[in-house]
C-alpha cells in the first residue's frame, strides 16, 4: 500500500508541476471496491456489485437496487474520481454513468454525447478524457474488425460538456495521464498527447524495437515509468519524459483488451489459454518486477477475465468466468494463496479501489 | 418436496404399470373417447394411404388445435397461437419480433416444426422462428410435447410442432377473405381460394401483415422509468400458398404445394437503445418451401408414398447474407392388419448452405432411416416400439429408439380413464452454423436426451357436461446441450455436459351444452424444473438452478360462452418468474388477459365472422426477454367471409 501511495504521490507532482495546473488528487480508501461486471454485449446484462474487503462480503445488483433501474448496457471499463464518484465507461448503448461510488446511486445524467463505442476513461483536472474506437471500421484479412479512426474525446468536468474529439490512431485502448501528457494505447504503439492549454497535439509514438501488435493498456509504476501491454510480447517499460521504449519483458497478457494493474513494485496481468476445441484449459495471474523485470506466476485457475490490486490490502482479486454464467470471484494474497471468493456477476473485469 | 413427491408417484406408476396391464380387462383403444370439439384430444390413428407418425405417438401427449381454436387465430402467427392457447413457454422479443419455443425447458433448437413432413427450421440456424409461420395457410396443428425423435427425426427432443394443409373436396369454389385491424396500426389481409370437382383440388392462398408496433412502455433504464414509445419496431410480411391435390383412379393421391414467404422487419431495440438510431437495423427474409408428394390407395392391408421437397432460405442482416438450399427424398411404407400398423420409411436430405462467414466446405448430406410398431396384444393395452437410425456428414448420429404404451383403466359409461407412458433416446445434429460460423468446429457432438414420461387421461361425461383431463410426468436428461461461450476475442459453440428438465403438465377442459349454448373453459399448466447438472467448470454458480428464462410456472385458461351466433371469448395466461443468465437477475411474474366478442352473419349462405377483442386489458407493462418491451393494451377487430 506504501508503494501504491507513493505512485499516487508522484502523480500529484508531475500534475502539480504541469503547465496548465492540474491537480491529481489520491482517492481516499474505504476498503471497498467496485466490481464491473461486463456483461454480454447483446442482452446489456452489466451490473455492479460492491466489495467490501474488511468483511469479505459482497452486494450484488447494486445499481438495480439503488436506482431501481438497470445500467442496460455493457461496461467496459471506469474509474474512481477523487469525488468517489465513479465514471463507468458503458457499450450499447455508449454512455458514462456517473454513480455515488458508495451508494451506487446515479450522481448525474449519463454521459452520451461524442461517444462512439468508448473504451476507457481518465480524469485529470477538470477533465475527462475518453478512448473510443468510433463506429467505423476495416477488415483485415483474418476477418478481424479495425477501428481506424479512433479518438479521444475531451470533456469538461464540471459541466461533463463535449470539448473537442482528437484522432489518435487504430483501436484505441488504455489511457494513462502522467504530468501534462495523456497516454494513448493504440494498435500503432503508445501515442502521447500534450495537455497543455487542451490542444492534445501528439508528441510522439512510442513502440519499442521488436515488439509487435498493438499497445492495449497503461500503467505507472513507482519510479514514475510508464508500461504498456502488448499482448504479442507483454510488456514495454517507457520513460515518460523521453517519451522512450526502456525496455520490454515477455509475460502472458490477455489478448482481448491487455488489462494491467500496478501497485508501484509489480504489473500484474492475466492470461487465459484455450484448446483447440476452444475451452479454456488454463489462466493464470503474472506479476512483473518493476526493478528487475522478473516475472512471477502468482495463481492459476481457468478463465480470467481482469485484474485488479488493492491499495489498501495489498491483495489481488480476479475472477473466474464463463458470460453464460455468473463470475467467481477470487481473493488472492500476495503470497499467492487464495483468501476468499464470491459470486459476481456476469463476465466481472474491472475492479475499482475506493 | 417436489422431488419427493414427484419420485413417489413416478415409481408407482412405474411399478404398477405392468401388473396393472397385464391383468386388465378394460378394452378400449384411445382412438374412440368421445372427442366432441375439444381442444385437447387423445390420440387418433393414422389415416391409412396418408401414412401419419402421429399414429405412433402411444404414451406421449398430443394437443391437436381445434378447427375453431385455429380459425379464430388465422390472422396471427404460430407464435401467438402457443403463447395464448397453451401452457408452453414462448421467449419474445417484442410484437412480432423472433420468438422461440421452449417445450419442458429446452432450448427452440429442441423442437422441430414441420408443415406436411418438410421441416420449417432454417437449416442454418436449426430452429424456426414461431413469429415466421403464419397460421393463415394452415389447416391443423398437432403439439407434440416430449421427446419425439423417432416420429418427426432430427432435433425433437423437447417436443414437435406439426403443422398441414389438406384437401377438402368439396366440389365447386370455395375459399375465405380475412381482414384484421388492430392497435400499433396493425393489419393483416388474407384471401384463399379453393376449387375442386371431387379428384381435383386447387388451393391458392396470399396474405399480407403489418404492423408500425410504435407502442408505449416504461424505460426501466432512465431514472424514474419515463413512458416512451418504441422506434424501429415496424414490420411487414406478405406470402403466398398454392397446392394442387389430384385423385388418381386407383384412389391414390398426388399433391403438390408450394409455399412463399417473405418478411421485413425492423429490429426493435432494447429499451436502453430505443432513442438510439445509430443502432437500429432490420433484417428480411425469404423462405420457399415446395414438395412433391405420392400416396398409395388408401385400401387393402398395404400402403405407400413418396415425397420429394426443395426448400431454400435467405436471411439478409446487415453485410451479412445467410443462405441455404435443401432437397429431401423420402419414401415410406405402411402394414396395417387389425391389431398391427408397422410403418417404415428412409429419407436422404442435401444442404448447401451459402454463408460467407463459414469456415470450410459446410455442404451436408443426411440419411436416416426408421422402423415403428404400433399393436394391441389385449384390448385395453396399445403399445408402440420403434428406432431410427441416422448419418450425417461430419456428425455422428446416435441411435434414437423409442417405446410406449397406452393402457385403457376404465371404460364404464361415461367415464374413461387411461394411463400412457413413454421412453425414448431422441437427438439433434449440431446445427450448420454450429459447425462452421467462424471456423469448423468439428469437436461439436451432438445433443442427445432421454425422454421418460407417464401420465394419465380422464374423460367424463355427466348430462350435459363433459370434462377431460389430463397429467403428465416428465424426466428428461440432455447431454452435449450446445452454447454458444466466449474463446478469447470470438465466441465458440460447446457442449455442455448434462442438463436435467424434470415437470408435470395439466390440463382440463369442461363443456357444457344446454340448447343453443354452450360454456367451455379449459386450462393448462406446466411446471417445470430445469438444470445444469454438469456444467463445463466446476464452480459455476448457475449449476442446479433453473436455466436462464425458463419459468417453473405457466398457465393459460381460456373461456368461450357461445349463445347461438354470438361468443364471448376470455383468455388469462400467467408466465412464472424466470431469470437472465444471471442468477440474480429476476424478472417478475406477469399476467394478461384478453377480451372479446364474435359474432357470425349468415349472407346468402355465406358466413361472415366478425370478432372484436381487446388485448392485455389490464395494460401490463411486462418484458418477457430483459429490455424488450411488450405491448399493453390494444383492440383488435377481424372480419372473415367464408363462401
Amino acid at each position: 500500500m506504501r508503494n501504491l501511495l507513493w505512485v499516487v504521490a508522484f502523480a500529484i507532482v508531475a500534475v502539480s508541476c504541469s503547465k496548465n495546473e492540474v491537480i491529481l488528487k489520491p482517492v481516499d480508501l474505504d476498503g471497498k471496491v467496485i466490481v464491473i461486471n461486463q456483461g454480454n454485449f447483446t442482452e446489456h446484462s452489466a451490473s455492479i456489485s460492491i466489495y467490501d474487503e474488511q468483511r469479505n462480503d459482497i452486494q450484488n445488483r447494486v445499481f438495480e437496487s439503488a436506482n431501481g433501474v438497470s445500467i442496460g448496457a455493457t461496461i467496459i471499463s471506469g474509474v474512481v474520481s477523487p469525488s468517489k464518484h465513479a465514471y463507468l465507461v458503458c457499450n450499447n448503448p455508449d454512455k458514462i454513468e456517473i454513480i455515488d461510488s458508495r451508494t451506487a446511486k446515479q450522481a448525474s445524467e449519463p454521459m452520451t454525447q461524442g461517444l462512439a463505442s468508448p473504451r476507457a476513461v481518465a480524469i485529470s483536472g477538470n477533465r475527462i478524457y475518453v478512448s473510443n474506437w468510433d463506429y467505423s471500421y476495416v477488415v483485415t484479412p483474418s476477418g478481424f474488425w479495425e477501428f481506424n479512426k479512433s479518438y479521444v474525446a475531451v470533456y469538461d468536468l464540471s459541466t461533463k460538456a463535449l470539448i473537442k474529439k482528437v484522432l489518435v490512431g487504430t483501436d484505441a485502448e488504455g489511457l494513462l495521464i502522467v504530468g501534462s501528457k495523456l497516454f494513448v494505447a493504440v494498435k500503432e504503439g503508445v501515442r502521447v498527447l500534450d495537455l497543455t492549454g487542451d490542444n492534445l497535439n501528439s508528441t510522439a509514438l512510442i513502440r519499442a524495437a521488436g515488439v509487435t501488435g498493438g499497445a492495449k493498456n497503461l500503467v505507472s509504476d513507482k519510479n514514475g515509468k510508464v508500461w504498456a501491454s502488448f499482448p504479442d510480447k507483454g510488456l514495454v517499460q517507457i520513460d515518460p519524459v523521453t517519451q522512450t521504449a526502456v525496455k520490454s519483458v515477455e509475460v502472458p497478457v490477455d489478448f482481448m483488451d491487455g488489462y494491467i494493474v500496478s501497485d508501484g513494485n509489480k504489473v500484474y496481468t492475466y492470461n487465459t489459454v484455450f484448446n483447440a476445441s476452444y475451452m479454456p484449459i488454463e489462466a493464470g495471474i503474472y506479476a512483473v518486477d518493476v526493478a528487475t523485470g522478473g516475472v512471477n506466476k502468482i495463481f492459476s485457475g481457468t478463465y480470467f477475465y481482469g485484474v485488479g490490486v488493492s491499495p489498501k490490502t495489498g491483495n489481488i482479486i480476479t475472477a473466474e468466468v464463463s458470460f453464460t454464467s455468473n463470475s467467481v470471484m477470487k481473493i488472492v494474497g500476495t503470497d499467492g494463496q487464495l483468501k476468499g471468493s464470491a459470486t459476481a456477476g456476469i463476465g466481472t473485469c474491472r475492479y475499482l479501489f475506493f | 418436496m417436489y422431488n419427493r413427491g414427484y419420485t413417489v408417484i413416478l415409481l408407482l406408476l412405474l411399478f404398477a404399470l405392468p401388473f396393472t396391464a397385464s391383468g386388465s380387462s378394460f378394452l378400449q383403444d384411445t382412438t374412440k373417447v368421445k372427442r366432441g370439439s375439444l381442444d385437447s384430444v387423445v390420440v387418433k390413428a393414422g389415416v391409412l394411404g396418408r401414412p401419419t407418425n402421429r399414429a405412433f405417438a402411444v404414451g406421449t401427449k398430443i394437443q391437436s388445435a381445434s378447427v375453431q381454436a385455429l380459425e379464430s387465430m388465422k390472422s396471427n402467427t404460430l407464435s401467438d397461437y402457443i403463447r395464448e392457447q397453451s401452457s408452453i413457454y414462448i421467449k419474445e422479443y417484442g410484437k412480432g419480433m423472433r420468438s422461440y419455443i421452449s417445450i419442458r425447458g429446452t432450448s427452440s433448437s429442441h423442437t422441430s416444426v414441420a408443415w406436411n413432413g418438410m421441416s420449417l427450421a432454417v437449416p442454418t440456424l436449426g430452429q424456426t422462428d414461431l413469429s415466421h409461420i403464419p397460421l393463415y395457410f394452415f389447416d391443423k396443428l398437432d403439439i407434440h410435447t416430449g421427446g419425439s425423435s423417432l416420429l418427426y427425426g432430427d432435433g425433437s427432443i423437447g417436443g414437435s410442432l406439426q403443422l398441414s394443409t389438406n384437401p377438402k373436396w368439396i366440389k365447386g369454389v370455395t375459399g375465405d377473405v380475412t381482414l384484421l385491424g388492430g392497435g400499433f396500426a396493425t393489419l393483416f389481409t388474407g384471401a384463399t381460394v379453393r376449387y375442386s370437382n371431387g379428384s381435383l383440388e386447387s388451393r391458392s392462398g396470399v396474405f399480407r401483415s403489418s404492423a408500425e408496433n410504435n407502442y408505449s412502455f416504461l424505460n426501466n433504464t432512465k431514472p424514474g422509468t419515463p413512458k416512451e414509445y418504441l422506434n424501429n419496431s415496424a414490420y411487414s410480411n406478405y406470402g403466398a400458398l398454392q397446392e394442387v391435390f389430384k385423385k388418381l383412379k386407383d384412389s391414390s393421391l398426388i399433391s403438390f404445394n408450394i409455399m412463399y414467404l417473405n418478411f421485413f422487419r425492423e429490429i426493435q431495440p432494447s429499451v436502453s437503445l430505443n432513442d438510439r438510431p445509430e443502432s437500429y437495423a432490420s433484417i428480411a427474409d425469404r423462405n420457399l418451401r415446395s414438395s412433391l408428394a405420392y400416396n398409395s390407395p388408401a385400401k387393402g392391408w398395404f400402403s405407400y408414398s413418396g415425397s420429394v421437397a426443395f426448400s431454400n432460405d435467405y436471411e439478409k442482416y446487415k453485410d451479412d447474407i445467410i443462405a441455404a438450399s435443401r432437397v429431401k427424398v423420402v419414401a415410406e411404407g405402411q402394414l396395417l392388419n387389425d391389431d398391427l400398423l408397422i410403418k417404415a420409411g428412409v429419407s436422404g436430405e442435401f444442404t448447401s448452405p451459402s454463408v460467407v462467414s463459414y469456415r470450410g466446405a459446410a455442404d451436408e448430406q443426411r440419411y436416416y432411416a426408421f422402423a415403428m410398431a404400433r399393436v394391441k396384444p389385449v384390448r385395453v393395452v396399445t403399445l408402440s416400439l420403434g428406432v431410427r437410425a441416422g448419418k450425417v456428414t461430419g456428425s455422428d448420429v446416435p441411435l434414437m429408439p423409442s417405446a410406449g404404451f397406452n393402457l385403457s383403466l376404465i371404460n364404464r359409461g361415461s367415464h374413461y380413464l387411461f394411463l400412457r407412458g413413454s421412453i425414448s433416446r431422441n437427438s439433434k445434429v449440431p446445427s450448420l452454423n454450429d459447425r462452421y460460423w467462424g471456423g469448423v468446429h468439428s469437436y461439436l457432438k451432438s445433443e442427445k436426451s432421454l425422454n421418460r414420461e407417464v401420465g394419465a387421461d380422464y374423460q367424463m361425461s355427466l348430462g350435459l357436461l363433459t370434462v377431460t383431463s389430463f397429467v403428465t410426468l416428465y424426466r428428461s436428461d440432455v447431454d452435449n446441450w450446445i452454447r454458444w461461450l466466449p474463446a478469447g476475442q470470438v465466441w465458440r459453440p460447446q457442449n455442455i455436459p448434462e442438463v436435467d428438465s424434470k415437470g408435470v403438465e395439466g390440463g382440463a377442459t369442461a363443456w357444457v351444452k344446454l340448447a343453443e349454448t354452450s360454456l367451455n373453459l379449459t386450462v393448462n399448466y406446466s411446471y417445470t424444473d430445469i438444470k445444469m447438472v454438469k456444467g463445463l467448470w466446476l464452480e459455476d454458480p448457475s449449476t442446479g438452478r433453473q436455466l436462464a428464462y425458463q419459468p417453473k410456472h405457466s398457465l393459460r385458461a381460456t373461456f368461450k360462452a357461445k349463445h347461438k351466433h354470438n361468443e364471448l371469448f376470455t383468455s388469462i395466461s400467467y408466465t412464472g418468474e424466470r431469470t437472465t443468465l444471471d442468477i440474480f437477475d429476476i424478472l417478475p411474474w406477469y399476467t394478461i388477459a384478453d377480451v372479446g366478442i364474435n359474432r357470425d352473419f349468415a349472407i346468402g349462405g355465406n358466413k361472415l365472422s366478425a370478432a372484436i377483442s381487446l388485448k392485455n386489458i389490464t395494460n401490463v407493462r411486462y418484458q418477457n426477454v430483459k429490455f424488450y418491451a411488450m405491448p399493453g393494451r390494444s383492440w383488435q377487430i377481424t372480419l372473415r367471409y367464408n363462401f
